[in-house]
């Protein structure tokens, strides 16, 4: 099952804003009181909850709370790390 | 890349010896490209020290 390149160009992005995130995430560790940072990762945590929502609509749940469905389970649709060309 | 540590005007002559001390980093913004920034590391521009062997050119 070879992936398309838009849903690698996806998996790139949201693992490029989780690094975004974690980097931010160590600065407020150390800074809880900077308000610019805070704004900066709420942004970005939002776009990547949206990322990885249509994501999982359009391939599949990256997490199980996003596998929630009504027609079919999809959690065990995602390809195994050995499948395919990744 | 504004300086915030000055040797002079902390009076750092003052402070123990002996002791290692790692100047606060501020909040100074992004790097504009994150998919750079996954390269490099970091998505602080401050803290973008590429190790050159010799002096550190950040």
């Amino acid at each position: 099952m070879s992936r398309c390149s838009e849903e690698i160009r996806m998996l790139n992005d949201i693992g490029i804003l989780d690094f975004v995130l974690t980097e931010l995430t160590l600065f407020l560790d150390t800074h809880p009181q900077e308000q610019a940072a805070m704004e900066q990762f709420n942004h970005y945590a939002r776009i990547r909850d949206n990322m990885t929502r249509d994501f999982s609509k359009m391939y599949y749940p990256l997490t199980k709370d996003l596998a929630q469905s009504t027609t079919e389970w999809r959690w065990g649709g995602a390809p195994l790390p050995w499948e395919g060309d990744c | 890349m504004q300086d915030y540590f000055n040797y002079q005007s902390c009076q750092a002559d003052r402070w123990p010896i002996a002791m290692a001390y790692v100047p606060w980093q501020h909040f100074d913004g992004l790097c504009e490209d994150f998919e750079k920034g996954y390269e490099t590391g970091t998505i602080f521009p401050q803290l973008d020290k590429p190790f050159t062997g010799r002096r550190c050119t950040g």
